[in-house]
């Protein structure tokens, strides 16, 4: 592992308290590490020149430098967009969850979502926030002002998971509500009947909007690692099942992977970014996820 | 079953205690907030199925643990006839386990209907097999096995006395290797054990009440009784005397009863077949019963064998000449062995008792044969015997060679010889009786002395019944009719033990006369009618060689004897034959020819043509050409009939086998009614005539009895006495015999004391099966500790949770 890759693992990043030293932090560490930059030359808008050196595009050399130094240069482009993006945050009570790792989910989800917010708005993106439970509880318009990286960052500091969830009625809330075709990121557990959700996804998509579904489990919630008889209950509606969950482990991750699985296929056949994260990743998966998705845009 | 430490059979109770504490003692569950709950909902119901088979399927191993150690502590024991069955039950347990494990969990996991419906089926045929082979198992519950060594028992120690135990190997002779190990089985007894020692002695018979077998005062007292065994030449089969130990124990009140038997193992000890399988039926029905078969004997031994003696004739007439054959048998071995013949020399005073001693007449060595043996083949050696005064004469053959078994190198026989035997011959005044006198006695031996016949020559006519009684033997040469007076002097002659032959020819006319009572009391038949040959020869057919009258015949091959060159042409026929009649030579048409019928103690043959036809009579036809040229076989026929006649009354018997009560004539008129009777070289003990018998049951030792008493002078008689060849054949029995007669696991067969104990000790305590339960615990534990490790395998070697969800690719 490279030194400046190990920076994105989140027991490291936990230890940065402030969101938007987390955000810088993670963005940085992360485009350090990408060596040949795949992401740079989808903005239209100049930047500078640079050696060639191997691994650089041969398209991308400036002829004319090289008609008048005998040098070959390449041309550097910097970014320029006009997709919006909105960071769209599962606030249910699911979502504070950790068994044995140092950010619950939301934590998880809301410090990807920054580095996000940072990477979109230093690329000029505008971009904003939404929020929602049993339904939106908070929207922010997007902006590409520096000035939105602080006011998203302090309103995603302020937010507190509980209560219970309706992911297909918000998202179905959000379609309605956005006018203009936008770059639509979503962070949830997806703890809910997947159906509804998924007919809300395809809503999204329909309406033009361009989808990342990042879908955030606690790492215990992946591996099981209860042992013994357990008794286990739904923080959102307090079910209760006692079970021997040694012996359960094989049908939990058979179901789990049945539930992913479902997602994934029902996602790709939508056009929709189906990103599965667990608690324990680095949050790099999660970033090259997007810039994967945005590069794809041009 | 038994069971060594009965006590620790309660531990198995604490099988109940893993099911107490899972009841019991359910761990409290942790409670935990998990959001992803969703997941277990949907595959509780058949988690909680396989989760629950699990731990009833560990519970019960763990259960099976508690209760096999317990067993194992408990040591249980069964006999080992029913250990095979005890052995498959626990086998079929086992399976049992596993396929109704099998069908459970192919039910929990709701597998297809077929494979359910099969597991069942196969768990129910094991439950059926195991079921069976329990009853089978069990089938000797009314065996008791105190699992105590230290229980009386009552034991029967059938110990073979036979000659064969004398063989000697390694020093020892197998009685001696039987009584060792006998007094240290007896040695092995527990305290207040009945003991019986049952020999294969034959018992004499009249002290039977005093023989009936018994126990024994106590274990010395049996340890005396088996020092004091003695081989003998007469012995009954073991069978015979096992089951007298069957009866004996069955007579016992304590219930572990025990046999055993200390063999050689040689076949003839274990015959007849009749008897094995009798006794073999006995024995599985008196399961009860312990049997150990001590094997004392040699696997490969070594010996040369003397068979029976033959003598040419037990009585000969003086001069006649004798011969003595014995058989050798050899056995592991082959080479040359050296036989002699010793005949005790003739001495006018017999056996004497000088200064305590008994002292016995001399003997010489009158030959000497250097035989060729090879393995398993049988020889036969000839010695002709010497010229002896008249008198009774002893002798025996025996091998200069010694080997492992000295009771069979030597064989004693014992002949008589005496005065010319008289002879009669009657024959009308027209028959030549020249050709028969020649025949029997030549006149050149007659002039010597050397002829075994003393002949008379009467005419018929001046025949007077008188006569008769001083005749060995009556010849009627083509008689003409009898006077019923003589036919009843004749009659009275024969049934008093003389003996007659009437050779029939043209004179027995008219044939009405021998068809009288008197006659018909004697003849074999009715003189029917005369048979003409025709055109066609008849010829002697020889139909019983075995017949004593056909002794020389029988030594010679048929076709070397040329009957065809002396044809009959007339002959009576005899018929009816009396039912006693029998027929020992017939003529070519199947007619008889020579007819034999026993009167009384006496005999008569009737020849139905002349036997000294002459070739030419006069005035008629001749009726045969037996008298021809070269006619050796007319001259061994008349030697041979007339033999016949004169001694069959002579094989009185002076050779006798071990055991056989003997009885012998005694003429109260000339012989003395006491005698003194020397066995071997033992002091003399009197026995005394009864009746003109003089009868001489205890005949238990072989060699020479002589007898001597006063009558007008020293009377010196005797008889040999030899063993049975079956009392010292040594064949072993075929290894699968005793199986097959009493049953694969109804006896233990041992050589050694080791095994010998381990016998005892299986059969007092029953065999352990305590290594078999250590086995299937090692076996149970193994596999909880597999099953344990693979239901909770997970808990060890959790995934990476890395791995949990793969990154998607866009």
């Amino acid at each position: 592992m490279a030194a400046v890759e190990k920076y994105l693992k989140p027991e490291i990043i936990n230890q940065i308290k402030r969101l938007d030293l987390r955000a810088q932090f993670v963005v940085k560490g992360f485009l350090q590490g990408l060596h040949a930059s795949p992401f740079q030359g989808f903005s239209v808008e100049f930047s500078e020149h640079r050696k060639y050196s191997s691994g650089d595009d041969p398209k991308d050399i400036d002829w004319l430098v090289y008609a008048k130094t005998d040098k070959y240069y390449v041309k550097k482009f910097e970014a320029e967009t006009n997709i919006t993006g909105f960071l769209v945050m599962d606030l249910s009570q699911s979502m504070a969850y950790t068994y044995r790792q140092e950010l619950t989910k939301f934590d998880y989800s809301i410090c990807l979502a920054a580095a996000i917010c940072y990477l979109m708005v230093h690329q000029q993106d505008p971009v904003g926030l939404i929020t929602f439970d049993e339904a939106i509880c908070h929207s922010l318009s997007p902006k590409s002002k520096r000035q939105q990286i602080a006011t998203i960052l302090s309103h995603l500091t302020r937010l507190k998971p509980s209560g219970k969830t309706n992911i297909a009625r918000s998202l179905t809330q959000i379609a309605s509500m956005l006018r203009q075709r936008s770059l639509i990121m979503i962070f949830s557990d997806l703890l809910a009947d997947p159906k509804p959700v998924l007919q809300s996804l395809r809503r999204l998509r329909h309406a033009g909007h361009d989808v990342i579904l990042f879908h955030v489990l606690d790492e215990a919630e992946t591996s099981f690692p209860f042992q013994g008889v357990v008794e286990l209950e739904d923080p959102e509606t307090n079910d209760r099942l006692r079970i021997d969950a040694t012996a359960f482990q094989q049908d939990y991750r058979a179901e789990l992977d049945a539930f992913c699985e479902d997602y994934r296929r029902e996602c790709f056949q939508s056009g929709i970014d189906y990103v599965g994260l667990d608690t324990s990743m680095q949050f790099d998966k999660a970033l090259l996820e997007y810039l994967f998705s945005r590069r794809a845009r041009f | 079953m038994g069971l060594v430490n009965a006590s620790l059979i309660i531990g198995g109770l604490l099988a109940a205690v893993p099911i107490a504490l899972h009841l019991l003692m359910r761990p409290k569950p942790q409670t935990m907030v998990f959001p992803a709950v969703r997941f277990v909902f949907n595959r509780r119901e058949s988690n909680v199925r396989k989760l629950q088979l699990r731990h009833w399927l560990l519970l019960a191993l763990r259960c099976l643990i508690i209760v096999l150690l317990a067993l194992s502590l408990a040591r249980p024991s069964v006999v080992a006839a029913s250990y095979g069955p005890w052995l498959a039950s626990g086998f079929l347990f086992g399976l049992l386990l596993l396929f109704a494990t099998l069908s459970i969990a192919a039910h929990v996991h709701q597998k297809h209907r077929a494979i359910v419906i099969a597991m069942t089926a196969i768990t129910t045929l094991t439950l059926i097999l195991l079921s069976t082979s329990m009853l089978y198992a069990l089938r000797g519950r009314s065996i008791l096995l105190t699992g105590n060594r230290l229980a009386p028992v009552a034991t029967a120690l059938v110990i073979d006395t036979s000659l064969r135990m004398d063989y000697r190997a390694r020093n020892q002779t197998r009685l001696e290797v039987a009584c060792e190990i006998g007094h240290w089985v007896v040695n092995q007894l527990p305290q207040d054990s009945q003991v019986a020692v049952l020999e294969s002695r034959m018992p004499t018979g009249q002290n039977s009440q005093i023989e009936a077998p018994s126990f024994c005062l106590d274990l010395s007292g049996a340890k005396h009784a088996i020092e004091r065994l003695q081989t003998t030449g007469h012995t009954r089969s073991l069978w015979r005397v096992i089951e007298e130990g069957i009866n004996l124990l069955g007579r016992s009140e304590l219930s572990q009863q025990e046999i055993f038997v200390f063999t050689d193992f040689t076949r003839s000890a274990w015959m007849p077949e009749e008897e094995a399988v009798r006794i073999g039926e006995l024995l599985r029905q008196q399961q009860h019963i312990a049997v150990h078969i001590i094997d004392v004997g040699v696997t490969q031994p070594q010996n040369v064998r003397l068979g029976d003696v033959k003598l040419s004739a037990q009585t000969a007439a003086l001069h006649q000449p004798l011969d003595v054959s014995v058989s050798l048998h050899a056995i592991g071995l082959s080479g040359q062995r050296t036989v002699e013949l010793v005949v005790e020399e003739a001495n006018s005073t017999g056996p004497l008792v000088q200064d305590e001693k008994t002292v016995l007449p001399m003997s010489q060595t009158r030959g000497q044969q250097l035989v060729q043996l090879e393995d398993a083949r049988d020889l036969t050696t000839t010695f002709p015997l010497p010229q002896l005064p008249i008198g009774t004469h002893h002798g025996r053959l025996r091998l200069i060679e010694a080997d492992g078994l000295p009771a069979d190198n030597q064989r004693y026989f014992s002949f008589e010889v005496r005065d010319q035997w008289p002879v009669l011959i009657v024959a009308p005044k027209n028959v030549n009786t020249h050709l028969f006198t020649e025949a029997l006695s030549p006149e050149q031996d007659t002039l010597r002395g050397n002829s075994s016949y003393n002949c008379q020559v009467v005419r018929q006519s001046t025949l007077t019944p008188q006569q008769l009684t001083a005749f060995a033997a009556v010849l009627f040469l083509d008689p003409k009719p009898l006077s019923s007076e003589l036919w009843q002097a004749l009659g009275d002659y024969v049934r008093n033990g003389g003996n007659t032959a009437l050779f029939l020819g043209h004179n027995a006319n008219p044939a009405d006369q021998f068809h009288g009572g008197a006659a018909q009391d004697l003849l074999p038949g009715k003189l029917a009618r005369q048979t003409r040959s025709g055109d066609w020869k008849l010829f002697l057919e020889l139909q019983q060689l075995h017949h004593p009258a056909l002794a020389t015949f029988r030594r010679l091959p048929p076709e070397n004897i040329p009957w065809q060159l002396y044809p009959v042409f007339r002959h009576w026929d005899l018929e009816p034959l009396h039912p006693e009649a029998n027929v020992i030579i017939r003529f070519g048409n199947k007619l008889p020819a020579l007819v034999e019928r026993p009167i009384g103690q006496g005999r008569v043959l009737v020849m139905a043509t002349p036997i000294s036809e002459v070739a030419r009579p006069d005035g008629r036809d001749p009726w045969n050409e037996l008298a021809g040229e070269n006619d050796w076989p007319r001259f061994a026929l008349i030697n041979d009939l007339v033999s016949y006649l004169v001694h069959h009354d002579a094989e009185l018997a002076l050779n006798y086998q071990v055991g056989d009560h003997v009885v012998l004539t005694n003429d109260p008129e000339r012989q003395p009614d006491r005698y003194q009777l020397f066995v071997s070289d033992e002091e003399p003990y009197e026995t005394r005539a009864q009746q003109g018998t003089l009868s001489i049951r205890y005949t238990q030792q072989h060699g020479t009895y002589r007898l001597k008493g006063q009558r007008g002078g020293l009377v010196l008689r005797g008889f040999s006495v030899n063993i049975s060849t079956n009392e010292t054949d040594l064949q072993r029995l075929a290894d699968d015999a005793l199986s097959s007669w009493l049953g694969e696991d109804r006896f233990h067969l041992a050589q050694k004391k080791e095994a010998i104990e381990l016998g005892i000790r299986q059969a007092r305590e029953g065999r352990e099966l305590y290594p078999l339960l250590i086995l299937a615990l090692v076996l149970v534990l193994a596999i909880e500790h597999l099953l344990a490790n693979r239901f909770y395998r997970d808990h060890a070697t959790p995934p990476a949770a890395a791995d949990a969800i793969a990154p998607t690719s866009p």
